[in-house]
Protein backbone atom coordinates (compact mmCIF):
# COMPACT_ATOMS: atom_id res chain seq x y z
CA UNK A 1 0.00 0.00 0.00
CA UNK A 2 1.53 3.32 -0.97
CA UNK A 3 0.55 6.80 -1.92
CA UNK A 4 2.54 8.74 -4.44
CA UNK A 5 2.57 12.28 -5.69
CA UNK A 6 1.26 12.79 -9.19
CA UNK A 7 4.44 14.62 -10.12
CA UNK A 8 6.28 11.31 -9.92
CA UNK A 9 8.42 12.15 -6.91
CA UNK A 10 8.59 9.51 -4.20
CA UNK A 11 5.98 10.26 -1.58
CA UNK A 12 7.72 10.88 1.72
CA UNK A 13 4.40 10.61 3.48
CA UNK A 14 3.50 7.19 2.09
CA UNK A 15 1.97 4.57 4.34
CA UNK A 16 4.21 1.56 5.02
CA UNK A 17 2.09 -1.48 5.76
CA UNK A 18 2.94 -3.51 8.83
CA UNK A 19 2.80 -7.28 8.89
CA UNK A 20 3.82 -7.87 5.31
CA UNK A 21 4.21 -11.53 4.34
CA UNK A 22 7.73 -12.91 3.93
CA UNK A 23 8.54 -15.58 1.35
CA UNK A 24 9.19 -18.99 2.83
CA UNK A 25 10.47 -22.20 1.32
CA UNK A 26 7.93 -24.90 2.08
CA UNK A 27 7.67 -28.52 1.04
CA UNK A 28 4.12 -29.74 0.69
CA UNK A 29 2.64 -33.22 0.73
CA UNK A 30 0.64 -34.61 -2.20
CA UNK A 31 -2.52 -33.08 -0.70
CA UNK A 32 -0.92 -29.65 -0.91
CA UNK A 33 -0.55 -29.24 2.84
CA UNK A 34 2.78 -28.00 4.22
CA UNK A 35 4.95 -30.65 5.84
CA UNK A 36 8.34 -28.98 6.08
CA UNK A 37 9.65 -25.43 6.17
CA UNK A 38 13.11 -24.18 5.29
CA UNK A 39 13.96 -21.44 7.71
CA UNK A 40 16.60 -19.04 6.34
CA UNK A 41 19.67 -18.18 8.37
CA UNK A 42 19.07 -15.44 10.91
CA UNK A 43 21.22 -13.56 13.32
CA UNK A 44 22.51 -16.12 15.79
CA UNK A 45 20.91 -19.06 14.01
CA UNK A 46 21.85 -21.08 10.98
CA UNK A 47 19.46 -22.06 8.24
CA UNK A 48 17.34 -24.99 9.29
CA UNK A 49 14.88 -27.41 7.87
CA UNK A 50 12.00 -27.94 10.28
CA UNK A 51 9.32 -30.56 10.03
CA UNK A 52 5.74 -29.58 10.73
CA UNK A 53 4.43 -31.75 13.53
CA UNK A 54 0.79 -30.91 13.06
CA UNK A 55 -1.51 -28.41 11.44
CA UNK A 56 -3.52 -26.73 14.19
CA UNK A 57 -5.86 -24.72 12.03
CA UNK A 58 -6.60 -23.98 8.39
CA UNK A 59 -8.65 -21.18 6.92
CA UNK A 60 -9.06 -19.48 3.60
CA UNK A 61 -9.15 -15.77 2.81
CA UNK A 62 -10.71 -14.68 -0.47
CA UNK A 63 -10.94 -10.93 -0.78
CA UNK A 64 -10.62 -7.92 -3.09
CA UNK A 65 -12.78 -9.69 -5.63
CA UNK A 66 -13.07 -6.52 -7.72
CA UNK A 67 -9.41 -6.57 -8.68
CA UNK A 68 -8.07 -8.27 -11.81
CA UNK A 69 -6.33 -10.81 -9.61
CA UNK A 70 -8.43 -11.24 -6.47
CA UNK A 71 -6.62 -12.16 -3.27
CA UNK A 72 -6.87 -15.90 -2.52
CA UNK A 73 -4.88 -17.42 0.32
CA UNK A 74 -4.99 -20.60 2.33
CA UNK A 75 -3.62 -20.04 5.82
CA UNK A 76 -2.15 -22.70 8.10
CA UNK A 77 -1.29 -22.33 11.75
CA UNK A 78 1.21 -25.08 12.42
CA UNK A 79 3.34 -26.45 15.21
CA UNK A 80 6.93 -27.13 14.23
CA UNK A 81 9.20 -29.82 15.54
CA UNK A 82 10.44 -28.44 18.83
CA UNK A 83 7.10 -26.88 19.72
CA UNK A 84 7.35 -23.51 17.99
CA UNK A 85 4.20 -22.13 16.39
CA UNK A 86 4.14 -20.61 12.92
CA UNK A 87 1.47 -19.08 10.69
CA UNK A 88 2.01 -19.42 6.99
CA UNK A 89 -0.11 -19.24 3.89
CA UNK A 90 -0.13 -20.33 0.30
CA UNK A 91 -1.00 -17.74 -2.32
CA UNK A 92 -3.52 -19.74 -4.33
CA UNK A 93 -3.01 -17.59 -7.40
CA UNK A 94 0.43 -19.17 -7.74
CA UNK A 95 1.34 -22.79 -8.56
CA UNK A 96 1.50 -25.26 -5.69
CA UNK A 97 5.29 -25.49 -5.57
CA UNK A 98 5.58 -21.71 -5.16
CA UNK A 99 3.86 -18.89 -3.36
CA UNK A 100 4.41 -19.83 0.28
CA UNK A 101 4.75 -17.03 2.82
CA UNK A 102 5.17 -16.59 6.53
CA UNK A 103 2.97 -13.97 8.19
CA UNK A 104 1.86 -13.10 11.69
CA UNK A 105 -1.90 -13.22 11.81
CA UNK B 1 -17.93 18.75 -28.27
CA UNK B 2 -21.63 17.91 -28.52
CA UNK B 3 -21.28 14.55 -26.73
CA UNK B 4 -18.25 14.93 -24.52
CA UNK B 5 -18.71 11.81 -22.42
CA UNK B 6 -19.06 9.71 -25.55
CA UNK B 7 -16.03 11.38 -27.13
CA UNK B 8 -13.97 10.73 -24.01
CA UNK B 9 -14.95 7.06 -24.01
CA UNK B 10 -14.20 6.66 -27.73
CA UNK B 11 -10.85 8.38 -27.23
CA UNK B 12 -10.01 5.73 -24.63
CA UNK B 13 -11.50 2.88 -26.69
CA UNK B 14 -10.87 3.65 -30.35
CA UNK B 15 -11.95 0.13 -31.33
CA UNK B 16 -15.55 1.26 -30.73
CA UNK B 17 -15.46 3.95 -33.39
CA UNK B 18 -17.99 3.35 -36.14
CA UNK B 19 -20.08 1.06 -33.92
CA UNK B 20 -23.39 1.91 -32.28
CA UNK B 21 -22.41 3.17 -28.82
CA UNK B 22 -24.44 4.84 -26.08
CA UNK B 23 -23.42 6.37 -22.77
CA UNK B 24 -25.93 6.18 -19.95
CA UNK B 25 -26.94 9.00 -17.65
CA UNK B 26 -26.02 9.08 -13.97
CA UNK B 27 -28.90 6.78 -13.08
CA UNK B 28 -27.61 4.22 -15.54
CA UNK B 29 -31.13 3.72 -16.90
CA UNK B 30 -31.36 6.05 -19.87
CA UNK B 31 -29.32 7.05 -22.86
CA UNK B 32 -27.46 10.31 -22.26
CA UNK B 33 -25.37 10.36 -25.44
CA UNK B 34 -25.32 8.18 -28.55
CA UNK B 35 -22.99 7.78 -31.51
CA UNK B 36 -24.12 8.67 -35.02
CA UNK B 37 -24.28 4.97 -35.87
CA UNK B 38 -26.57 4.36 -32.90
CA UNK B 39 -28.79 7.32 -33.80
CA UNK B 40 -29.07 6.02 -37.35
CA UNK B 41 -30.47 2.79 -35.91
CA UNK B 42 -33.12 4.49 -33.84
CA UNK B 43 -31.37 5.19 -30.54
CA UNK B 44 -32.35 8.55 -29.04
CA UNK B 45 -31.14 10.61 -26.13
CA UNK B 46 -33.44 10.11 -23.16
CA UNK B 47 -34.56 6.62 -24.20
CA UNK B 48 -34.77 3.92 -21.61
CA UNK B 49 -31.96 1.44 -22.19
CA UNK B 50 -34.29 -1.45 -22.89
CA UNK B 51 -35.98 0.52 -25.65
CA UNK B 52 -32.66 1.64 -27.08
CA UNK B 53 -31.39 -1.95 -27.20
CA UNK B 54 -34.66 -2.99 -28.75
CA UNK B 55 -34.07 -0.56 -31.58
CA UNK B 56 -30.41 -1.48 -31.85
CA UNK B 57 -29.52 -4.93 -30.47
CA UNK B 58 -25.76 -4.60 -31.10
CA UNK B 59 -25.70 -1.36 -29.12
CA UNK B 60 -22.63 -1.03 -26.91
CA UNK B 61 -23.72 0.56 -23.62
CA UNK B 62 -21.10 2.39 -21.60
CA UNK B 63 -21.50 3.65 -18.07
CA UNK B 64 -21.02 7.36 -17.50
CA UNK B 65 -17.58 8.04 -16.03
CA UNK B 66 -17.66 11.56 -14.60
CA UNK B 67 -13.92 11.69 -13.87
CA UNK B 68 -13.03 10.79 -17.44
CA UNK B 69 -15.53 13.30 -18.82
CA UNK B 70 -14.24 16.03 -16.50
CA UNK B 71 -10.66 15.35 -17.59
CA UNK B 72 -11.67 15.69 -21.23
CA UNK B 73 -13.49 18.94 -20.46
CA UNK B 74 -10.42 20.29 -18.67
CA UNK B 75 -8.29 19.39 -21.67
CA UNK B 76 -10.54 21.48 -23.91
CA UNK B 77 -10.27 24.46 -21.55
CA UNK B 78 -6.51 24.09 -21.40
CA UNK B 79 -6.34 23.92 -25.18
CA UNK B 80 -8.24 27.19 -25.53
CA UNK B 81 -6.21 28.80 -22.75
CA UNK B 82 -3.02 27.85 -24.60
CA UNK B 83 -4.03 30.30 -27.34
CA UNK B 84 -6.19 32.94 -25.69
CA UNK B 85 -6.14 34.41 -22.18
CA UNK B 86 -9.91 34.95 -22.29
CA UNK B 87 -11.59 31.56 -22.07
CA UNK B 88 -15.07 30.63 -20.90
CA UNK B 89 -16.35 27.13 -20.24
CA UNK B 90 -20.09 27.48 -20.85
CA UNK B 91 -20.73 23.79 -20.17
CA UNK B 92 -18.52 20.71 -20.12
CA UNK B 93 -17.32 20.38 -23.70
CA UNK B 94 -18.45 23.83 -24.83
CA UNK B 95 -15.62 26.34 -24.59
CA UNK B 96 -15.52 29.88 -25.92
CA UNK B 97 -12.37 31.92 -26.44
CA UNK B 98 -12.05 35.58 -27.33
CA UNK B 99 -9.47 35.65 -30.13
CA UNK B 100 -9.42 39.39 -30.73
CA UNK B 101 -6.04 41.06 -30.39
CA UNK B 102 -4.01 37.93 -31.10
CA UNK B 103 -2.92 39.08 -34.56
CA UNK B 104 0.60 39.63 -33.35
CA UNK B 105 0.91 36.00 -32.31
CA UNK B 106 -1.12 34.48 -35.14
CA UNK B 107 -0.93 36.64 -38.28
CA UNK B 108 -3.18 34.25 -40.14
CA UNK B 109 -6.50 32.95 -38.93
CA UNK B 110 -5.64 29.48 -40.18
CA UNK B 111 -2.60 29.44 -37.90
CA UNK B 112 -4.77 30.39 -34.93
CA UNK B 113 -7.30 27.69 -35.74
CA UNK B 114 -4.55 25.12 -36.22
CA UNK B 115 -2.99 26.09 -32.90
CA UNK B 116 -6.32 25.61 -31.11
CA UNK B 117 -6.91 22.21 -32.67
CA UNK B 118 -3.33 21.08 -32.09
CA UNK B 119 -3.60 22.02 -28.42
CA UNK B 120 -6.62 19.74 -27.97
CA UNK B 121 -6.27 15.94 -27.79
CA UNK B 122 -6.67 14.60 -31.31
CA UNK B 123 -8.56 11.56 -30.12
CA UNK B 124 -11.44 13.73 -28.88
CA UNK B 125 -12.22 14.93 -32.40
CA UNK B 126 -12.72 18.55 -31.35
CA UNK B 127 -14.85 20.73 -33.63
CA UNK B 128 -13.91 24.40 -33.91
CA UNK B 129 -16.10 27.28 -35.05
CA UNK B 130 -14.74 30.76 -35.80
CA UNK B 131 -17.14 33.67 -36.05
CA UNK B 132 -17.71 37.21 -34.96
CA UNK B 133 -20.51 36.29 -32.55
CA UNK B 134 -20.87 33.64 -29.90
CA UNK B 135 -23.93 31.87 -31.28
CA UNK B 136 -22.61 31.81 -34.84
CA UNK B 137 -19.32 30.34 -33.62
CA UNK B 138 -21.22 27.62 -31.77
CA UNK B 139 -23.31 26.81 -34.83
CA UNK B 140 -20.17 26.74 -36.97
CA UNK B 141 -18.51 24.35 -34.53
CA UNK B 142 -21.53 22.05 -34.70
CA UNK B 143 -21.25 21.95 -38.48
CA UNK B 144 -17.50 21.48 -38.60
CA UNK B 145 -16.12 17.97 -39.09
CA UNK B 146 -14.27 16.37 -36.15
CA UNK B 147 -10.74 17.68 -35.93
CA UNK B 148 -11.44 20.60 -38.25
CA UNK B 149 -12.73 24.17 -38.15
CA UNK B 150 -15.34 26.17 -39.96
CA UNK B 151 -15.26 29.94 -40.27
CA UNK B 152 -18.36 32.05 -40.83
CA UNK B 153 -17.69 35.69 -41.63
CA UNK B 154 -19.85 38.50 -40.27
CA UNK B 155 -21.14 39.43 -43.72
CA UNK B 156 -22.32 35.92 -44.52
CA UNK B 157 -23.48 34.94 -41.02
CA UNK B 158 -27.20 35.64 -41.46
CA UNK B 159 -27.40 33.83 -44.77
CA UNK B 160 -25.38 30.90 -43.42
CA UNK B 161 -27.51 30.60 -40.29
CA UNK B 162 -30.84 30.89 -42.10
CA UNK B 163 -31.45 27.21 -42.94
CA UNK B 164 -30.40 25.96 -39.51
CA UNK B 165 -33.12 24.75 -37.10
CA UNK B 166 -34.43 26.96 -34.31
CA UNK B 167 -33.69 24.09 -31.94
CA UNK B 168 -30.11 25.40 -31.84
CA UNK B 169 -31.20 28.60 -30.11
CA UNK B 170 -30.56 28.99 -26.37
CA UNK B 171 -34.26 29.02 -25.45
CA UNK B 172 -36.20 27.10 -22.86
CA UNK B 173 -38.51 24.26 -23.82
CA UNK B 174 -41.66 26.36 -23.69
CA UNK B 175 -40.24 28.99 -26.03
CA UNK B 176 -39.03 26.28 -28.38
CA UNK B 177 -42.52 24.80 -28.48
CA UNK B 178 -43.99 28.25 -29.20
CA UNK B 179 -41.68 28.63 -32.18
CA UNK B 180 -42.76 25.20 -33.42
CA UNK B 181 -46.46 26.02 -33.06
CA UNK B 182 -45.99 29.13 -35.17
CA UNK B 183 -44.17 27.16 -37.85
CA UNK B 184 -40.86 28.92 -37.24
CA UNK B 185 -38.64 25.96 -38.00
CA UNK B 186 -35.48 27.71 -39.15
CA UNK B 187 -33.38 30.62 -37.93
CA UNK B 188 -34.18 32.41 -41.15
CA UNK B 189 -37.91 32.23 -40.33
CA UNK B 190 -37.24 33.83 -36.93
CA UNK B 191 -34.85 36.45 -38.26
CA UNK B 192 -37.45 37.57 -40.80
CA UNK B 193 -39.89 38.59 -38.04
CA UNK B 194 -39.83 42.06 -36.46
CA UNK B 195 -37.81 42.05 -33.27
CA UNK B 196 -40.56 43.69 -31.23
CA UNK B 197 -42.95 40.90 -32.18
CA UNK B 198 -40.57 38.22 -30.96
CA UNK B 199 -39.84 40.09 -27.73
CA UNK B 200 -43.55 40.64 -27.15
CA UNK B 201 -44.00 36.86 -26.98
CA UNK B 202 -40.69 35.63 -25.58
CA UNK B 203 -39.35 38.59 -23.65
CA UNK B 204 -35.67 39.52 -23.46
CA UNK B 205 -34.64 35.93 -24.18
CA UNK B 206 -36.55 36.14 -27.43
CA UNK B 207 -34.77 39.36 -28.32
CA UNK B 208 -31.41 37.73 -27.77
CA UNK B 209 -32.49 34.72 -29.81
CA UNK B 210 -33.58 37.03 -32.63
CA UNK B 211 -30.16 38.69 -32.66
CA UNK B 212 -28.47 35.30 -32.59
CA UNK B 213 -30.52 34.09 -35.54
CA UNK B 214 -29.26 37.09 -37.54
CA UNK B 215 -25.64 36.49 -36.55
CA UNK B 216 -25.66 39.56 -34.29
CA UNK B 217 -25.45 37.86 -30.91
CA UNK B 218 -23.62 40.37 -28.72
CA UNK B 219 -23.13 38.08 -25.72
CA UNK B 220 -19.48 38.47 -24.72
CA UNK B 221 -17.10 35.78 -23.63
CA UNK B 222 -17.05 35.83 -19.84
CA UNK B 223 -13.55 34.68 -18.94
CA UNK B 224 -13.12 32.36 -16.01
CA UNK B 225 -11.55 33.96 -12.98
CA UNK B 226 -8.80 31.74 -11.69
CA UNK B 227 -8.31 32.61 -8.07
CA UNK B 228 -5.31 31.42 -6.18
CA UNK B 229 -5.60 27.67 -5.65
CA UNK B 230 -3.40 25.18 -3.92
CA UNK B 231 -4.00 21.57 -4.89
CA UNK B 232 -2.46 18.47 -3.44
CA UNK B 233 -3.14 15.08 -5.00
CA UNK B 234 -2.25 11.50 -4.30
CA UNK B 235 -2.80 8.23 -6.13
CA UNK B 236 -3.10 5.12 -4.02
CA UNK B 237 -2.10 1.59 -4.91
CA UNK B 238 -3.90 -0.61 -4.09
CA UNK B 239 -7.04 1.53 -4.06
CA UNK B 240 -8.25 2.44 -0.58
CA UNK B 241 -11.23 0.68 0.89
CA UNK B 242 -10.90 1.57 4.57
CA UNK B 243 -12.24 4.85 5.92
CA UNK B 244 -9.23 5.27 8.20
CA UNK B 245 -6.88 5.09 5.24
CA UNK B 246 -8.93 7.71 3.41
CA UNK B 247 -8.96 9.97 6.47
CA UNK B 248 -5.24 9.56 6.91
CA UNK B 249 -4.46 10.38 3.29
CA UNK B 250 -6.71 13.43 3.27
CA UNK B 251 -5.05 14.54 6.49
CA UNK B 252 -1.66 14.24 4.85
CA UNK B 253 -2.81 16.23 1.84
CA UNK B 254 -4.09 18.97 4.14
CA UNK B 255 -0.77 19.08 5.96
CA UNK B 256 1.15 19.32 2.72
CA UNK B 257 -1.08 22.06 1.38
CA UNK B 258 -0.73 24.13 4.53
CA UNK B 259 3.03 23.60 4.54
CA UNK B 260 3.47 25.28 1.17
CA UNK B 261 5.35 28.57 1.39
CA UNK B 262 2.58 30.38 -0.48
CA UNK B 263 0.07 29.34 2.17
CA UNK B 264 2.17 29.84 5.27
CA UNK B 265 0.79 32.47 7.58
CA UNK B 266 -2.43 32.92 5.61
CA UNK B 267 -6.01 32.02 6.32
CA UNK B 268 -8.03 29.50 4.32
CA UNK B 269 -11.62 30.21 3.49
CA UNK B 270 -12.64 27.22 1.35
CA UNK B 271 -11.55 23.64 0.90
CA UNK B 272 -12.60 21.20 -1.80
CA UNK B 273 -12.16 17.48 -1.35
CA UNK B 274 -12.41 15.04 -4.23
CA UNK B 275 -11.96 11.33 -4.67
CA UNK B 276 -11.92 9.25 -7.84
CA UNK B 277 -12.81 5.58 -7.55
CA UNK B 278 -11.14 2.74 -9.36
CA UNK B 279 -13.89 2.80 -12.01
CA UNK B 280 -13.60 6.60 -12.37
CA UNK B 281 -16.61 7.74 -10.41
CA UNK B 282 -16.08 11.07 -8.68
CA UNK B 283 -16.97 12.17 -5.17
CA UNK B 284 -16.59 15.85 -4.32
CA UNK B 285 -17.36 18.06 -1.34
CA UNK B 286 -16.69 21.74 -0.94
CA UNK B 287 -16.59 23.39 2.46
CA UNK B 288 -16.66 27.14 2.80
CA UNK B 289 -15.73 28.20 6.31
CA UNK B 290 -17.78 30.82 8.11
CA UNK B 291 -14.58 32.07 9.62
CA UNK B 292 -11.33 31.64 7.67
CA UNK B 293 -8.56 29.93 9.55
CA UNK B 294 -5.01 28.74 9.07
CA UNK B 295 -5.15 26.33 11.98
CA UNK B 296 -4.78 22.75 10.76
CA UNK B 297 -6.79 21.21 13.59
CA UNK B 298 -9.72 23.54 13.00
CA UNK B 299 -9.65 22.87 9.27
CA UNK B 300 -9.53 19.14 9.89
CA UNK B 301 -12.41 19.37 12.35
CA UNK B 302 -14.44 21.04 9.61
CA UNK B 303 -13.51 18.50 6.92
CA UNK B 304 -13.54 15.23 8.79
CA UNK B 305 -17.35 14.90 9.15
CA UNK B 306 -17.79 15.25 5.39
CA UNK B 307 -15.32 12.44 4.75
CA UNK B 308 -16.82 10.18 7.41
CA UNK B 309 -20.30 10.64 5.97
CA UNK B 310 -19.18 10.12 2.38
CA UNK B 311 -20.40 7.29 0.16
CA UNK B 312 -17.60 6.84 -2.32
CA UNK B 313 -19.13 4.12 -4.45
CA UNK B 314 -16.00 2.02 -4.75
CA UNK B 315 -12.31 1.66 -3.89
CA UNK B 316 -10.55 4.99 -4.17
CA UNK B 317 -7.65 5.32 -6.58
CA UNK B 318 -7.01 9.05 -6.39
CA UNK B 319 -7.56 11.76 -3.78
CA UNK B 320 -7.23 15.50 -4.11
CA UNK B 321 -7.51 18.41 -1.71
CA UNK B 322 -7.77 22.01 -2.90
CA UNK B 323 -7.66 25.04 -0.69
CA UNK B 324 -8.82 28.42 -1.90
CA UNK B 325 -9.96 31.82 -0.76
CA UNK B 326 -6.57 32.47 0.77
CA UNK B 327 -6.58 35.66 2.73
CA UNK B 328 -3.93 38.04 3.95
CA UNK B 329 -1.28 37.40 6.51
CA UNK B 330 -2.09 36.64 10.08
CA UNK B 331 -0.15 36.96 13.33
CA UNK B 332 0.51 34.10 15.69
CA UNK B 333 -1.34 34.47 18.99
CA UNK B 334 0.38 32.54 21.72
CA UNK B 335 -1.48 30.84 24.54
CA UNK B 336 -1.13 32.07 28.10
CA UNK B 337 -2.28 28.85 29.71
CA UNK B 338 -1.15 25.50 28.27
CA UNK B 339 -3.48 22.49 28.15
CA UNK B 340 -2.46 19.32 29.92
CA UNK B 341 -0.31 17.26 27.56
CA UNK B 342 0.02 20.22 25.26
CA UNK B 343 3.56 20.95 26.41
CA UNK B 344 4.72 17.39 25.78
CA UNK B 345 3.14 17.43 22.34
CA UNK B 346 4.90 20.69 21.55
CA UNK B 347 8.23 19.24 22.62
CA UNK B 348 7.66 16.19 20.44
CA UNK B 349 6.70 18.40 17.50
CA UNK B 350 9.77 20.53 17.97
CA UNK B 351 12.02 17.47 18.10
CA UNK B 352 10.36 16.09 14.97
CA UNK B 353 10.99 19.36 13.12
CA UNK B 354 14.58 19.36 14.28
CA UNK B 355 15.17 15.82 13.06
CA UNK B 356 13.46 16.57 9.78
CA UNK B 357 15.73 19.54 9.25
CA UNK B 358 18.76 17.51 10.28
CA UNK B 359 18.12 14.53 8.01
CA UNK B 360 16.07 16.12 5.26
CA UNK B 361 13.11 13.83 5.75
CA UNK B 362 10.62 12.77 8.40
CA UNK B 363 12.56 10.84 11.06
CA UNK B 364 9.69 9.82 13.31
CA UNK B 365 6.92 7.47 12.33
CA UNK B 366 3.73 6.41 14.05
CA UNK B 367 1.42 3.44 13.79
CA UNK B 368 -1.87 4.14 12.06
CA UNK B 369 -4.79 1.77 12.35
CA UNK B 370 -6.32 1.48 8.88
CA UNK B 371 -8.59 -1.57 9.04
CA UNK B 372 -7.91 -3.39 12.34
CA UNK B 373 -10.53 -6.03 11.65
CA UNK B 374 -9.39 -6.81 8.10
CA UNK B 375 -8.85 -10.46 7.28
CA UNK B 376 -5.73 -9.44 5.39
CA UNK B 377 -3.03 -8.74 8.01
CA UNK B 378 -1.05 -6.23 5.96
CA UNK B 379 -4.17 -4.07 5.56
CA UNK B 380 -4.67 -3.58 9.30
CA UNK B 381 -1.91 -1.26 10.42
CA UNK B 382 0.70 0.89 8.75
CA UNK B 383 3.54 3.20 9.62
CA UNK B 384 3.11 6.83 8.68
CA UNK B 385 5.36 9.81 8.99
CA UNK B 386 4.85 11.79 12.14
CA UNK B 387 4.08 15.27 10.91
CA UNK B 388 4.28 17.99 13.54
Amino acid sequence: MSARRLDGRPDAGALSPLGLPRPLAVRANPDGEPCEVQRPARRGAAAASLAIERIEETWRVVDEWWRETPLRRTYYRVTLAGGASLTLFHDDTQPRGEGWYEQRY
Amino acid sequence: MPALALAAELAARPQLRGRPVAVTDESGLRVAEASETAVARGVRVGQVLAEAIGWCPPLVVLELRPARTRRAADQLVEAAAAVSPLVEEATAGEVYADLRGLDGLYPHEDAMARALLDAAPEALGVRLGLAGSRFTARAAASAAPPGAWLRVGDAEAREWLAPLPTALLPLDEASGEWLGLLGLATLGDLAALPRHAVEAQLGADGGRAWLAARGEDATPVTPMVSGERVVERAQTEPPLTALEAVLHTFGQLLGRALARPSVHGRLVRAVRLSAVTEDEHVWERRRVLTEPTGDRDRLWAALRPSIEAAEFGGPIAELALEIGGLTAERGRQGRLLRERGGRRREQLDEMARHLQLRYGRAALRRVVALAPLSRIPERRYALADYEP
